[in-house]
């Protein structure tokens, strides 16, 4: 996995962790995800496929629910501390941008 | 109107740029891909349409899987939620397509797509490129280093010379991939690490297939013109190959129709490609023993045989330049005269013999060689060659030596002798001209007339 191993999360990592908070099934993050982000952010279905099982086999999400071919999951421990670790890292970017223009917009 | 057709592609296994767009092209002319192949694709007909395609890896498929795993159907089912339809499949490539005009992409994290891409050639076609490259090297250096024992042989035979570029235009190939798959990697990593974007991949796939159309011209050529035992072996490894290719293929394809597990698949395929090729090798070599005993093999065909102690010997009559008759005064007649050519756009090598029949060993024999040198550069190598051709099989300090003697008896640019260890002149001498050099052997000392007609007649025979 690029990024040393969820050193820091992509915009995709990150939504599909967030996402897991709840129970999800697999097809439906994606459309959770464009929701969430009122469309900003759009993740793939190759994608979410190649990231579902990196978390898995990571330990960030676990699988709850086989229903047929539809698998579901949920966030575990390890996934929801990495997130908030992200969260934190981006409270820190942005507290920093702050300082330096005083909280002006671009 | 046929619904299928076949085309031969050269894509590289990583280019799904290439991929893509070309497959792109062809649904806009009514092409839709229905089986990839490493070289043969195969497309069924369609409406024309605008679609848009996708070309992904799953790391984890196999070609002896039976059928798409858990795993592809549930990637399908997501790109079939997201608008994406399944093409086709092909050991760990899948391609998928949609008519959206402005669908999600299938990937949309780069460094996660540039991993699946990694991890995908790391199973896939890099140990068989390696592999290839490898044994490509080996050929290269075989085929260097038979040039450098007997260059007039090397340069003279069509099999030996245009092995070598075959082989290295191969090893180019494949190097060229190698390092173009590792450099776009490395690039592509830091790219996706840096900016979230994707490098796309390019092959020049024109070039690819340019090359692999020059190898095959010279491969060409390393049999048109060759002996015919050559030119049989060629054509029967050819046709080994493409069997073994069709057994193998034949039985993978009825194990995996039969649902049987990857693990037995790829076992039953590999020692069925093992046993195939060594019977292949060892029916190879029983055809060739036999057509060898039974003269079909032999591009000269005696003109006639006689026992002689039990023991059969064959009569040619071969054109030869130079005859005993015309060098001595000699009233036998049963002699038998062999030519044998080998030739290339450098070298040509012409063999010539001239023997009584074992009942008359006291008439006198001739042998000589001529190597007619075509390419200038190589005359410096290819007399080297000549000089030296009686060194290699003796320790150094027995080896026979060719020692300058006057040329112009013989009529020639530069005469040698052979002296046999430790100081024995020999009959035997090599002739030079501006383009060629002869070796001629006689069974006693030639007079003054003999070696003027000799070089006469070699010089431009």
């Amino acid at each position: 996995m690029a990024r040393e191993k969820f050193q820091t999360l992509t915009e995709q990592m990150f939504y599909i962790l967030l996402c897991l908070r709840q129970e999800q099934c697999g097809a439906d993050i994606m459309a959770r995800v464009t929701e969430l982000t009122r469309g900003r952010v759009a993740v793939g279905p190759g994608t979410l496929y190649n990231l579902l099982e990196s978390f898995v086999q990571a330990g960030y999400i676990a699988e709850t629910k086989v229903e047929g071919r539809r698998r579901s999951y949920l966030i575990t421990q390890a996934g929801q501390t990495a997130l908030e670790e992200e969260y934190r890292r981006l409270k820190t970017l942005a507290a920093d941008y702050e300082t330096l223009t005083g909280g002006a917009g671009t | 109107m046929k619904d299928t057709k076949r085309r031969l592609e050269a894509f590289a296994f990583f280019d799904h740029t290439g991929i893509q767009a070309h497959l792109e092209a062809m649904a806009a002319k009514g092409w839709m891909v229905e089986q990839p192949g490493t070289y043969l694709w195969r497309y069924r007909r369609v409406q024309p349409q605008a679609l848009r395609f996708a070309v992904t890896y799953f790391p984890a498929a196999s070609e002896f899987d039976p059928g798409p795993t858990e795993g592809q159907q549930t990637y399908q089912d997501y790109c079939e939620s997201a608008g994406w339809h399944l093409a086709a499949r092909w050991g760990q490539m899948q391609i998928f397509y949609t008519a959206a005009q402005d669908p999600v992409p299938l990937e949309t994290d780069a460094c996660t797509q540039v991993d699946t891409v990694h991890r995908a050639m790391k199973r896939s076609s890099l140990p068989g490129m390696t592999a290839v490259a490898a044994l490509g090297l080996f050929q290269v250096c075989f085929q260097l280093w038979r040039f450098w024992e007997d260059p007039v042989d090397f340069l003279s035979t069509p099999s030996s010379l245009y092995a070598l570029p075959t082989w290295l235009l191969f090893l180019g190939v494949e190097l060229y991939e190698l390092l173009f798959y590792f450099r776009w990697h490395r690039r592509a990593k830091a790219m996706a690490e840096a900016t979230g974007e994707f490098l796309p991949i390019r092959t020049h796939r024109r070039l690819s297939l340019l090359l692999v159309v020059i190898a095959l011209l010279f491969f060409l050529s390393a049999f048109l013109g060759n002996t015919r035992t050559a030119l049989f072996a060629t054509l029967f490894w050819l046709a080994a190959f493409a069997l073994i290719l069709l057994l193998t293929n034949t039985a993978k394809s009825a194990l995996k129709g039969m649902r049987a597990p990857r693990a037995v698949t790829r076992a039953v395929t590999v020692i069925m490609s093992a046993m195939l090729a060594a019977a292949l090798v060892g029916g190879m070599m029983a055809l060739i023993l036999r057509g060898v005993r039974s003269g079909w093999l032999e591009d000269r065909k005696p003109v006639d045989t006689y026992e002689y102690r039990g023991m059969t010997w064959e009569v040619y009559q071969d054109d030869i330049p130079l005859r005993v008759e015309a060098l001595t005064d000699t009233d036998y007649t049963q002699w038998s005269t062999e030519a044998r050519t080998s030739e290339t756009v450098l070298v040509s090598f012409r063999e010539y013999t001239q023997r009584p029949r074992m009942d008359a060993l006291e008439e006198p024999d001739l042998e000589y060689d001529i190597v007619e040198v075509k390419a200038a550069f190589l005359y410096g190598i290819c007399k080297n060659s000549m000089l030296e051709r009686y060194w290699f099989n003796d320790p150094v300090e027995y080896r026979s030596t060719y020692r300058p003697i006057d040329a112009a008896p013989w009529g020639a640019a530069e005469a040698y002798q052979l002296y046999r260890y430790p100081d024995a002149p020999s009959e035997r001498y090599l002739l030079c001209w501006p383009d060629r050099m002869a070796e001629i052997r006689f069974d006693e000392a030639p007079t003054a007339a003999q070696m003027a007609l000799a070089g006469e007649i070699l010089k431009t025979a």
